[in-house]
């Protein structure tokens, strides 16, 4: 007979981080090992943006219900979240905070997107399930919506990344500050030279990608560090590929941009 | 770059990154700005992902129900003449809940600028057909693609429209993958209103990311689909 465990994890995160993904994987590996196990996601109207939490319990026993009050772990993935979870933890709760860890995944050259899959790779550790059985759900996942492959090996890496940084580093788990607040990038980033001027505002750009599409001249991309709105990378200007066009400026939806020539 | 008329403290706006609205609203900003007529106009709005614009022009803002944008801003336009009007929906609200009030209010040739959105789905809801989805596209109702012998083609609104006004209408299709053609089509409704003697149209064919689940280069090689669907240009 196996030990009585029921386990309640939240995590919670911007929307579009992939916070209901992690919950998916979780509730599909805890049911392939012969757990019981209820998801249940809550956000807004917002299908982008909003903040996203992802209930999940895991137990021997049946659940009855699928919310509950206060979580046994709780996974919190951007700032905005920490007011949201503010009820649900108390001082037995493991609190696993992966705030900012983006930078880990552009180290290894995986795409950023993978990040929910680096997250679950970390709290794999915590949960009473076998590596191989998060594995294979994780690719049954991304095969059943036609996913290119690479982004498929990358998402695994990803895993296995998060899973090593997780069991090698054990000092993320920490308390919640209630009042705790976050460094907010305030200012504009800037590219210039002698001829032309490029900023970006990182509270307004919501990194869609429109300026990097459109671009005549390929000058721009996603290898900024800072986060913009949605905790996802702002876009930086090569500024010597730079023509000054302006075309970027008119066409960003949130007017984060601002091109500008140097008189002479 | 910001146009006068936004509110600062209502920035980043509510929609989704990516959206067309941003665009488009970038662009009536503009106009209002080239007219100098933010104290004068009304802006009214619909139900729809076009009610997260309601905080962000310094402009008077009416929020109506669904479809019933035109005649609300056509009663405000017949009680306050001097008033510029703008009523900005979606293709749901447009050409299909509010189909009768759009089409009388052409027919009788009020004097206002309706806005219309256009990007071939209802977006707030998650993605449902509307009139306007292409035929073969998937949307969250026509998972295996939208059968046209069953629903009926795409409609094609200012085409319909530009048949039941008179010689003083104004109607266009433009696409935001030019924001200036957009912003210059409004200008020129926002004339013809001036000139108070014929009904005003703009379809903007717009972009989804969210519903259409597609990053920005394949948004862009779908919304090339929807212009050459679509003619684009002046219609009358």
């Amino acid at each position: 007979m196996k030990n009585e465990t029921n386990l309640k994890i939240l995590i919670a995160g911007e929307g579009g981080q992939g916070v209901q993904a992690i919950g998916q994987v979780v509730n599909e590996a805890a049911i392939l090992c012969d757990y019981e196990s209820v998801y249940i996601p809550n956000y807004g109207v917002e299908q982008r943006g909003g903040i996203s939490l992802a209930y999940v319990q895991i137990s021997h026993s049946l659940i009855l219900y699928p919310k509950f009050k206060i979580a046994d772990l709780l996974v919190v993935m951007c700032n905005r979240a920490i007011e949201r979870v503010q009820n649900y933890y108390d001082y037995k709760t493991k609190i696993i905070n992966v705030i900012g860890l983006e930078d880990k995944l552009t180290e290894h050259n995986i795409n950023y997107r993978a990040y929910n899959m680096f997250v679950l790779g970390i709290i794999s550790e915590f949960l009473p399930l076998k590596k191989d059985s998060l594995i294979g759900v994780l690719v049954e996942k991304f095969k059943a919506k036609n996913i290119s492959a690479s982004l498929l090996t990358q998402n695994q890496q990803a895993f296995l990344l998060g899973r090593a940084y997780g069991i090698r580093m054990p000092h993320y788990i920490f308390k919640l500050n209630p009042r705790h607040t976050f460094r907010e990038k305030k200012e504009k980033i800037v590219f210039s030279d002698d001829k032309k001027i490029w900023k970006i505002d990182p509270r307004q750009c919501k990194s869609c990608g429109i300026c990097i599409h459109r671009c005549p001249v390929k000058a721009l991309s996603f290898n900024s560090k800072v986060a913009g709105v949605y905790s996802m990378p702002t876009s930086t200007c090569d500024i010597e590929k730079c023509i000054a066009c302006g075309l970027c400026e008119r066409v960003c939806p949130d007017s984060a941009i601002e091109v500008k020539k140097k008189a002479k | 770059m910001t146009p006068k008329c936004f509110k600062k403290e209502s920035q980043p706006t509510y929609f989704c990154p990516g959206c067309g609205y941003g665009i488009i609203l970038k662009a009536l900003g503009f106009a209002i700005d080239k007219f100098n007529i933010a104290n004068t106009s009304v802006i009214g709005l619909d139900i729809g992902c076009s009610l997260l614009a309601w905080d962000l022009f310094k402009v008077d803002t009416i929020q109506t129900h669904h479809g019933r944008t035109t005649p609300t801003m056509a009663g405000f336009k017949m009680a306050k003449p001097e008033t510029v009007v703008f009523a900005i929906m979606g293709d749901g609200g447009g050409y299909a809940i509010g189909l009768q009030a759009l089409l009388h209010s052409a027919h009788r040739n009020d004097p206002i600028s309706v806005i219309l959105v256009n990007n071939t789905l209802y977006a707030m809801t998650g993605g449902q057909m509307a009139p306007t989805t292409l035929s073969q596209e998937k949307t969250e109702t026509t998972p295996s693609g939208r059968d046209t012998d069953k629903t009926g083609l795409p409609f094609r609104g200012p085409e319909i429209i530009a048949k039941l006004t008179n010689k003083y209408a104004y109607i266009a299709r433009a696409s935001i993958r030019h924001p200036l053609v957009v912003q210059e089509y409004i200008e020129k409704a926002i004339k013809n209103q001036q000139k108070g003697k014929g009904f005003s149209f703009v379809e903007i064919l717009s972009v989804c990311p969210t519903n259409w689940k597609t990053d920005a280069h394949s948004t862009f090689d779908f919304l090339s689909k929807i212009e050459h669907h679509y003619n684009m240009g002046e219609i009358k």
